[in-house]
């Protein structure tokens, strides 16, 4: 026997020896984690089904009012100030289809809840006085998702890159102490509410939670069905802006939003 | 038995005493049974004001069949309607009104009288109405020795009570028979009375807004307190009724409109409505003239009008006078109020009122802007009663920008459209949350039935599995 063929035996040997030391922590990590500790296919029979994504949200919401063409001066700043405010929402997406080493793709829904609200500036004055002025605002969008899980399910990266885009749209009503504002005009009164249409396109990055704690990932699967769950982190582009309308109230935004999202 | 008493036994049981004592045994009960007659009191009472017209009876949450404040300053009178029968000329009906049975003569009579009279002179017959006033009932009932002839109750039997909650009284009719000291028959019609208000809260400030003012105030813990009264003088509806001393024109203190132009617009000039000159004329509408600005936004505005201190120029109510009372303040803040006056005052100035006992603002709408307005609160109770105000403040509706109207002057087009979900009204962001919320709740209730399912299949294969190595087993054994 040759010394190369020693040297190769002895490769051989270690490799098996390695190779069943990688597969007997490889069943033990399964017994353990269950489907969670593989990417082996075989090994994601216990793993449930997963179709669908629900995400709770915030974010900053400053509406693009001011800059609606034909407006002069800032009205909304005027009243509002240029503190944001706090926008919360959630979204239901159906996983609808699954593009083999890329990730999932289907329609999704959302809607979100912001109001913004000062007292009113006494007219002719810079002194303001006791009555509320508010804008509530209603934002929803139906967007088409894309979610690159592929470096989660593949490759154990625990990251998933995903991109929105759809058509948005809005309620809005402007208020005072008296009820939805009002204002009269050549030939009567305009209420302040209506809505407004637009688009809306949106991109972020998703941590999966599941490998911080695979065990309780696992327990949740089983009690509730829910796969994975995700911090993100999107900019959201929500152009609503009057998509076909003649006169709309700009009411989008571009901003950054955080969530949790549970796919299931 | 001595001799003497032996002499006596015949007489005493001689047969003509036995039959006179027999004799009058017979007549009293006869007596009795005649002068007993049922008194039958009809529960549906009517009411009279005390100039005899009939009274506004209260709304039914507000204890319509008891006595308030406002009954008894009304002096209004109740009209009992009465069936009697089977009653004979010897005795006679009086109405006496007390917290307990006012038949026995100890409830009427001596140091240990509860009950007070309130018609001692009432025409009997199979049917009748006997008019009791309201002031009648409640004027004895905080006096320690009660009177036992009826005199008429003035104004002040109204302000008898000084705690505010209901007190229970009843007015009996008692039939009342030669010199029986007890009533030989009675029915009594159970009325409770209350006719304090509760303690008067502390007017904090007012804020003013178009055409409204936003009044903030601190309420006093009072058990009895189930909302609060707004007042304004001059009324919102402008009229100001017999009494009132401010009346609803714009103060004086407003100055002439002007335009207030911002950079970067034009302004539509519109026109002026008319309205009346510096020398009483009347003038037409007429276009304005233009207005000389190169590019900006103006508006027209009417300046503000400062609320003054109350008492004092354009701000005076000689109606809404702060009740007074003894307010204090506990460790944890709450506040108490006793004492103080309470007054009737004309509805015309009411111009809110507020559930709750725990109400603290409320926004006055209707107002004129312009227009000083003295405010001041009240505490209300479950029998419509008003306690005594509290300190009266001033305040002026102004016009206001609000943020839809900041937006329509800068050339702002939208609005006028709608809101969908608030217009079947229902609250939008419950709704379309709940939407949202119910397609991921639906998807994932889905989700675990079908998990279910598949579980149970799971197991249901183990089970064959494990049957089929049960099986093979015993086979290697044999």
């Amino acid at each position: 026997m040759s010394s190369m063929r020693i040297a190769g035996l002895g490769v051989a040997a270690i490799a098996t020896v390695l190779g069943s030391l990688a597969a007997t922590e490889v069943e033990a990590r399964a017994q353990d984690y269950g489907d969670y500790a593989t990417t082996a296919p075989r090994k994601r029979t216990f793993e449930s089904p997963q179709h669908f994504a629900f995400e709770l949200r915030i974010g900053r919401y400053t509406p693009d009012i001011d800059s609606e063409p034909g407006i002069k001066g800032h009205p909304y700043r005027d009243v509002f100030g240029t503190l944001p405010r706090a926008m919360i929402g959630m979204e239901f997406d159906w996983q609808a289809l699954r593009i083999p080493y890329v990730g999932t793709l289907g329609p999704g829904v959302g809607v979100g809840y912001t109001s913004m609200g000062d007292k009113a500036y006494i007219t002719g004055t810079n002194q303001k006085s006791g009555e509320d002025t508010s804008l509530d605002i209603y934002p929803m969008w139906g967007v088409a998702v894309l979610r690159a899980d592929v470096l989660l399910k593949e490759m154990r990266i625990p990251f998933v890159p995903y991109a929105k885009g759809g058509i948005g749209y809005a309620l809005w009503r402007a208020s005072n102490s008296a009820g939805t504002s009002s204002q009269p005009n050549g030939t009567g009164s305009v209420d302040g509410k209506g809505h407004s249409w637009g688009t809306m396109i949106a991109g972020g990055m998703a941590l999966s939670l599941n490998p911080l704690d695979m065990r309780a990932a696992k327990q949740l699967d089983n009690a509730t069905g829910v796969n994975n769950t995700l911090l993100y982190l999107e900019w959201q582009v929500l152009a609503l802006n009057g998509l076909g309308q003649s006169n709309a109230l700009h009411v989008g935004t571009s901003n950054w939003v955080v969530g949790l999202a549970f796919e299931f | 038995m001595s001799s003497r008493l032996r002499r006596r036994v015949p007489i005493l049981f001689s047969p003509a005493l036995v039959v006179s004592l027999a004799l009058g045994v017979l007549e009293r009960d006869a007596r009795a049974q005649a002068t007993a007659p049922t008194i039958t009191i009809n529960p549906l009472v009517t009411r009279n004001d005390g100039n005899g017209a009939a009274s506004v009876i209260r709304p039914q949450n507000l204890n319509p069949t008891g006595i308030s404040f406002s009954d008894c300053e009304l002096d209004q009178t109740l009209n009992l309607s009465l069936s009697l029968s089977a009653f004979g000329s010897d005795g006679h009906l009086e109405a006496w009104v007390g917290g307990a049975d006012c038949g026995p003569s100890t409830a009427r009579t001596g140091t240990t009288a509860i009950c007070w009279p309130v018609n001692q002179h009432i025409t009997v017959s199979s049917a009748f109405t006997v008019p009791i006033r309201v002031r009648d009932i409640v004027a004895h009932q905080s006096e320690t020795t009660k009177p036992t002839t009826y005199t008429a109750a003035g104004e002040e039997a109204c302000h008898v009570q000084s705690q505010s909650g209901p007190v229970s009284l009843g007015v009996y009719f008692l039939w009342l028979v030669g010199a029986q000291p007890d009533a030989a028959s009675s029915a009594s019609y159970p009325v409770k009375a209350d006719m304090q208000g509760p303690g008067a809260p502390t007017l904090t400030s007012i804020g003013q807004g178009d055409t409204l003012l936003l009044v903030n105030w601190n309420p006093v813990v009072d058990p009895d307190t189930s909302g609060f009264t707004v007042y304004c003088d001059p009324p919102p509806n402008g009229v100001t009724p017999p009494g009132g001393a401010a009346d609803a024109s714009t103060s004086d203190d407003a100055g002439a409109p002007t335009y207030v132009c911002d950079d970067g617009g034009f302004l539509d000039a519109g026109f002026d409505d008319g309205g009346i000159d510096d020398t009483g004329d009347a003038t037409p509408p007429q276009p304005l003239p233009p207005i000389p600005i190169d590019s900006g936004v103006c508006r027209l505005v009417t300046p503000p009008v400062t609320p003054v201190a109350p008492g004092s120029g354009a701000c005076s109510s000689t109606v809404l006078v702060a009740g007074g009372g003894t307010t204090t303040t506990d460790d944890a803040g709450n506040q108490t109020s006793v004492g103080g006056t309470q007054r009737l005052i004309d509805p015309a100035y009411i111009c809110g009122t507020f559930a709750g006992n725990n109400t603290n603002q409320a926004t006055i709408t209707g107002l004129k802007d312009g227009v000083n307005y003295t405010i001041a609160v009240a505490g209300s109770d479950a029998y419509g009663n008003s306690g005594p105000l509290s300190n009266p403040q001033c305040g002026v509706p102004v016009p206001v920008d609000d943020f839809w109207k900041r937006y329509r002057e800068s050339g702002g087009l939208a609005g006028g459209g709608f809101c969908a979900l608030q217009a079947v009204g229902m609250p939008v962001e419950a709704s379309i949350f709940g939407l949202t919320g119910a397609f991921a709740a639906i998807a994932l209730a889905r989700r675990r039935q079908r998990r279910r399912g598949e579980g149970k299949g799971r197991d249901r294969d183990r089970d064959q599995d494990r049957s089929g190595d049960d099986e093979g087993g015993g086979g290697g054994g044999s």
